[in-house]
C-alpha cells in the first residue's frame, strides 16, 4: 500500500492574549492509500486543529512546525499558489457545520457547478453532466430539482450530502473530513454514513475522519487516532482499540457512553497553556502513579498496529 | 402527577394565515411522580413543540394540561408565575441557554429573587447559592464569570442550579447533552439523575439519541409527526416495538450501533 | 483605540470652544477679509471675525443640535422598536406599513416640506429630522428583538418566573446597546451634515448665529475672491463628520462582541 499522507513532528500553536495555545503537539502520523482514519478526541484536544493545519487553513495566528508530506511535496513548505492547487483537486475537505459551509445566496447547481470547473476542471457543459451524475451518486433522488434549490430549502442531511458532492468535485485521493456529523439528528446520521462511504468506495481515495462521535468512528474508520490534549495516546485499527481499549483515557470514554453504564470520567481536560509536566491525562487516571506526573510517556508500539502513550505499558 | 390529553398545535402562516402546519396531533401522556418519561421521534416531530406548550411558553391550539388532577390550561398571570415554578425546563444549546451580558452568579440568583425564595442581599440567600453550585459540581469562581467564559457543560450545570433552586416538580430536558461531549454528557446525565433521587422531581427526557433516552427514562413514548403512536415502559418498547414506525426508528438507529457491539465483542 | 481618543480631544476642544474661541467672534471690519495666516489660521471673514474661532463655535451648535436629536430619535426609536418587536401581531404590522410609507417619501424633499410648515429655526429644524430619524433606531431595535424574543435565554427567563418589565429592561435593552452605541455615533456625524446642510439652504438657525452651514453659504459669495471662508469651515465639518464615522466603524468592530452567542448571530 502507498504512503499518501505523512506528518512528521506537526505541532501547531496559536499566539494569544494569555500565552502560548499548544493545541496540537508533535503528531507523527501516515495514512496510506484507501486508508480510512478517524481522529477521534474532544472537545479541544486539538483533531480540528491538526485537520486544518495540514490544510494551511489556520488563521495567521497559528504556528505550524514540522513536516506535512503529501505526494511526495511538503505541504507546509508550499507558498500560497501550491497549497491552493492541492485543496479541492488532491485533498478534498468537507467542513464542520454544513449550514455556514455552503453559500446561502446561490443555488446548489451554482456552488457545485464552479466546484467542478475549477477543481475538476471541466467545461459548464460537463460540468453540468457530472453534476448531476455527483448527485444522483449521492442517493438524492431529483438531481435536478436539487440544483435549482437553495441550502435554506434543504434539511441538515440534505446539506451535508450536498457538500460531500461538491468535495468530490476534483476527483482527489484525499479526503478530510471535520466533524461530518457534528449537530445532525442520530438517524439523519445514517444519512451521512452512507454517502461518505459512497464517497470513499467511488473514489478510492484515503481520508481522514475527525469526529468526537465514537459510533460513528466505529463504523466508518479502520484505523483510529485517539487524541488528548493535543497528542495521540492511542493508534491502531478501530476493532482492536475499541474491543480492548489500552489507555485509560479511552476505557473511561467506552465506559462513558450510555449503553456502557455511563460511568463517569471525573475533571476537565488540562490546560493547553500550561501543560503538566508528566502525562497530560494522570490528574482524572485512576492509574496514575509517581512516574505519570513526573515524566511524559512517549507513543510506543503495544501490539502489532496498535501504540499507545502510557507508562503502564512500558 | 402531569397529565396531557387530546394536545393539539397548529402553526398558521401565509398572507391569511392559510398555511397550516401540523406539530402536534391529538397527544396524550401522563408522567407519574418521580418518573422519567422519555420522549423519541425524528427531528421535525414535534417534540420541542411539546416541551415548550408543557412550559407554558406557548399556547396549544386544543387539549388540556391536568397538573396534580388540576386543569392548568387557562391561567391568570399570578397562577401562571406558580406554574413556572412547579415545571421547569433545560434547552438543549447550552451556548444560547443565559444571558451572555450577566454573570453567572446573577443568572443563579434571578430565579431565587423572583420567587423570593431567600431575603434579597442576606446571609440565606449566600448561603442557598453555595449550596446550588456545590450540588451542581461549579466552584466558586465559576460565579464571577460569564456565561461565554464557561464550557458547555459547566453552563448546563449552572442552568441546573438555577432550575433546583425552585424545587420543580417537573422537569423538561429539551436535548440538554446533545451539544456536549460524550465524557460531558456522561457528567451532566449523571448529575440530572442524582438531583432527580435527592429532589423526587418527575422528569420529561427528549432527545434524538436512543442510547441516552434507554439509559435514563423509566418509559417512553414514540412521536411521529406529532402524533403519539407508542408508549410504555422503555425494555419494551426498544426490545419489541409493537409499531412497524418504532422498529424502523431503531433498525436506522442501531445500525450503526451493531458494529460496535460486534467490535466489542470482537 | 487611538480613533477614540482622537474623537474625545475633538469633542473636548468643540465643548470647550465657546470659552476658547469667543475672543474671535468679535466684528473688527478693518481686519475683514484677511487669508491664513499665523495669526488667523483661517483666516478672517467679511466681518472680521477670526473662522478658525468662528468655525468651532458654529460647529459647536450644530453638534450640540445633532447630539439633541439622536438623543430624542433614540429614545424614541428603542422604545417604539422593543414594544413592537416584543409583542409584534397588530402593533407589527402597523409599525411596518407606517414605516414603509415614511421610507417612500424622497427624505430631503420631506424634511423641507415640513420646515416650510412649521417656519425655521432650531425648533423646527429638530422636529423635522426626528421624523425620519427615529426609524433608524425603530427598525434596527425591531430586528434585533425580533432575534433575542426566540433566544433560549428569554424562554429561559420567562420560565423562571420573570416579569415582562424585568425581562425587558434587564435583558432585552442591555443587549441591544452593543448594536446601538456604534449606529448613535454614525449618525450623530450624520446628522451633523444634514443640520449645517439645512443651514446652508437658509432654514434652520439665522444669522447672526454662527453655525457652520450658515458660514459656508456666506463663504459661497465670496468663492472667487477669498476661498477661505468656504474652504476652511466645510473642512472642518468634513472633519469632524469623517471622524464620527471613523469611530462608529471601529466601535461596531469592537462591540463585534468575544462571546460565541452574538457573534454567531451576527
Amino acid at each position: 500500500m502507498q504512503e499518501l499522507l505523512q506528518l512528521n513532528h506537526v505541532s501547531t500553536a496559536f499566539n494569544s492574549r494569555n500565552g502560548l495555545v499548544k493545541a496540537v503537539c508533535d503528531v507523527n502520523m501516515t495514512v496510506s492509500s484507501g486508508q480510512i482514519v478517524g481522529l477521534v478526541g474532544e472537545t479541544g484536544c486539538g483533531k480540528s486543529v491538526l485537520g486544518q493545519s495540514i490544510l494551511r487553513l489556520l488563521p495567521s495566528s497559528a504556528v505550524t512546525s514540522g513536516e506535512i508530506i503529501f505526494e511526495g511535496r511538503d505541504l507546509a513548505q508550499m507558498d500560497d499558489k501550491q497549497i491552493r492547487s492541492v485543496r479541492g483537486r488532491r485533498i478534498a475537505y468537507i467542513n464542520q457545520n454544513p449550514s455556514e459551509a455552503l453559500n446561502p445566496v446561490l443555488k446548489i447547481g451554482t456552488q457545485l457547478l464552479e466546484s467542478l470547473r475549477v477543481c475538476g476542471g471541466l467545461s459548464q457543459k460537463e460540468a453540468k453532466v457530472r453534476a448531476v451524475d455527483l448527485l444522483r451518486s449521492l442517493s438524492f433522488e431529483d438531481p435536478e430539482d436539487i440544483m435549482k434549490k437553495y441550502p435554506l430549502e434543504l434539511s441538515g442531511g440534505m446539506k451535508q450530502r450536498a457538500l460531500t458532492a461538491m468535495a468530490m468535485c476534483g476527483t482527489p485521493p484525499f479526503l478530510i473530513a471535520d466533524e461530518p456529523t457534528k449537530g445532525l439528528d442520530a438517524l439523519i446520521r445514517g444519512q451521512v454514513i452512507e454517502s461518505l462511504e459512497k464517497f470513499i468506495s467511488i473514489t478510492g481515495c484515503a481520508a481522514i475522519i475527525i469526529t468526537h462521535d465514537l459510533k460513528f468512528a466505529n463504523t466508518i474508520c479502520d484505523t483510529l487516532a485517539l487524541m488528548y490534549a493535543g497528542e495521540i495516546v492511542e493508534f491502531g485499527s478501530t476493532g482492536k482499540l475499541f474491543s480492548a481499549p489500552k489507555h485509560p483515557y479511552l476505557s473511561a470514554l467506552k465506559a462513558s457512553m450510555p449503553q456502557n453504564g455511563m460511568h463517569v470520567l471525573k475533571g476537565n481536560s488540562c490546560s493547553l497553556i500550561d501543560m503538566p509536566e508528566g502525562c497530560r491525562f494522570a490528574d482524572r487516571c485512576g492509574k496514575a502513579c509517581e512516574k505519570c506526573r513526573r515524566e511524559h510517556p512517549e507513543l510506543r508500539p503495544v501490539a502489532e498496529d496498535h501504540m499507545v502513550r502510557c507508562w503502564q505499558y512500558d | 402527577m402531569i397529565e396531557v390529553e387530546g394536545l393539539t398545535k397548529v402553526y398558521r402562516s401565509g398572507v391569511l394565515g392559510r398555511d397550516r402546519k401540523l406539530a402536534l396531533d391529538n397527544v396524550s401522556f401522563s408522567v407519574n411522580n418521580g418518573e422519567t418519561l422519555g420522549v423519541i421521534g425524528e427531528s421535525g416531530c414535534g417534540k420541542s413543540t411539546l416541551s415548550l406548550i408543557l412550559c407554558k411558553l406557548l399556547n396549544p391550539t386544543s387539549g388540556r394540561i391536568m397538573l396534580d388532577g388540576k386543569d392548568v390550561s387557562a391561567l391568570n398571570k399570578k397562577e401562571l408565575k406558580e406554574y413556572h415554578k412547579r415545571v421547569q425546563i433545560i434547552f438543549q444549546n447550552p451556548e444560547t441557554a443565559l444571558d451572555p451580558r450577566m454573570k453567572i452568579e446573577k443568572c443563579i440568583l434571578e430565579a431565587i429573587r423572583n420567587y423570593k425564595i431567600r431575603k434579597r442581599g442576606s446571609p440565606e440567600e449566600r448561603q442557598l447559592l453555595a449550596e446550588l453550585i456545590d450540588k451542581v459540581g461549579l466552584q466558586r469562581e465559576h460565579l464571577n464569570r460569564y456565561c461565554w467564559e464557561l464550557s458547555g457543560g459547566q453552563i448546563q450545570r449552572a442552568v441546573l442550579a438555577r432550575v433546583i433552586s425552585l424545587e420543580p416538580e417537573l422537569l423538561i430536558a429539551d436535548e440538554p447533552t446533545s451539544m456536549l461531549d460524550v465524557s460531558v454528557q456522561a457528567q451532566i446525565l449523571s448529575l440530572i439523575k442524582e438531583l432527580q433521587r435527592k429532589l423526587n422531581f418527575s422528569m420529561l427526557f427528549i432527545s434524538h439519541d436512543l442510547d441516552v433516552v434507554r439509559a435514563v427514562s423509566d418509559r417512553v413514548i414514540v412521536i411521529n409527526r406529532g402524533a403519539v403512536i407508542e408508549q410504555g415502559p422503555v425494555e419494551d418498547v426498544f426490545v419489541n416495538p409493537a409499531q412497524e414506525y418504532t422498529r424502523n426508528l431503531l433498525q436506522t438507529f442501531y445500525y450503526e450501533n451493531d458494529h460496535l457491539n460486534i467490535r466489542e465483542e470482537g | 483605540m487611538i480613533k477614540c481618543s482622537i474623537l474625545a480631544v475633538m469633542l473636548i476642544v468643540i465643548i470647550l470652544s465657546k470659552k476658547l474661541f469667543s475672543w474671535g467672534d468679535v466684528v473688527k471690519l478693518p481686519i475683514a477679509n484677511l487669508p491664513p495666516s499665523w495669526k488667523h489660521l483661517f483666516g478672517t471673514d467679511n466681518l472680521g471675525r477670526d473662522l478658525l474661532c468662528r468655525s468651532f463655535i458654529g460647529l459647536r451648535l450644530s453638534l450640540l443640535m445633532a447630539f439633541i436629536m439622536q438623543v430624542i430619535c433614540l429614545a424614541l426609536g428603542v422604545a417604539i422598536g422593543t414594544i413592537v418587536g416584543y409583542f409584534g401581531g397588530v402593533l407589527d404590522k402597523i409599525f411596518v406599513f407606517l414605516q414603509n410609507v415614511i421610507l417612500s417619501f424622497p427624505g430631503t424633499v420631506l424634511t423641507l416640506c415640513i420646515m416650510l410648515l412649521l417656519g425655521t429655526g432650531i425648533f423646527s429644524m429638530i422636529v423635522a429630522l426626528c421624523i425620519f430619524g427615529w426609524l433608524s433606531y425603530a427598525r434596527l431595535t425591531r430586528s434585533r428583538v425580533l432575534t433575542l424574543k426566540e433566544a433560549n435565554f428569554i424562554k429561559g427567563e420567562i420560565a423562571i418566573g420573570s416579569s415582562l418589565f424585568r425581562i425587558q429592561f434587564l435583558h432585552i435593552v442591555p443587549n441591544l446597546i452593543r448594536t446601538l452605541i456604534p449606529i448613535f455615533t454614525l449618525m450623530i456625524g450624520h446628522s451633523v451634515l444634514a443640520i449645517a446642510g439645512l443651514c446652508f439652504l437658509g432654514f434652520g438657525v439665522q444669522p447672526p448665529h454662527a453655525e457652520i452651514g450658515l458660514m459656508i453659504q456666506d463663504g459661497l459669495a465670496y468663492i472667487r475672491s477669498d476661498p477661505w471662508m468656504f474652504i476652511f469651515p466645510g473642512l472642518l465639518l468634513a472633519c469632524y463628520s469623517v471622524m464620527f464615522n471613523v469611530v462608529g466603524d471601529a466601535l461596531q468592530d469592537k462591540f463585534d462582541p468575544h462571546d460565541p452567542v452574538n457573534a454567531s448571530k451576527l
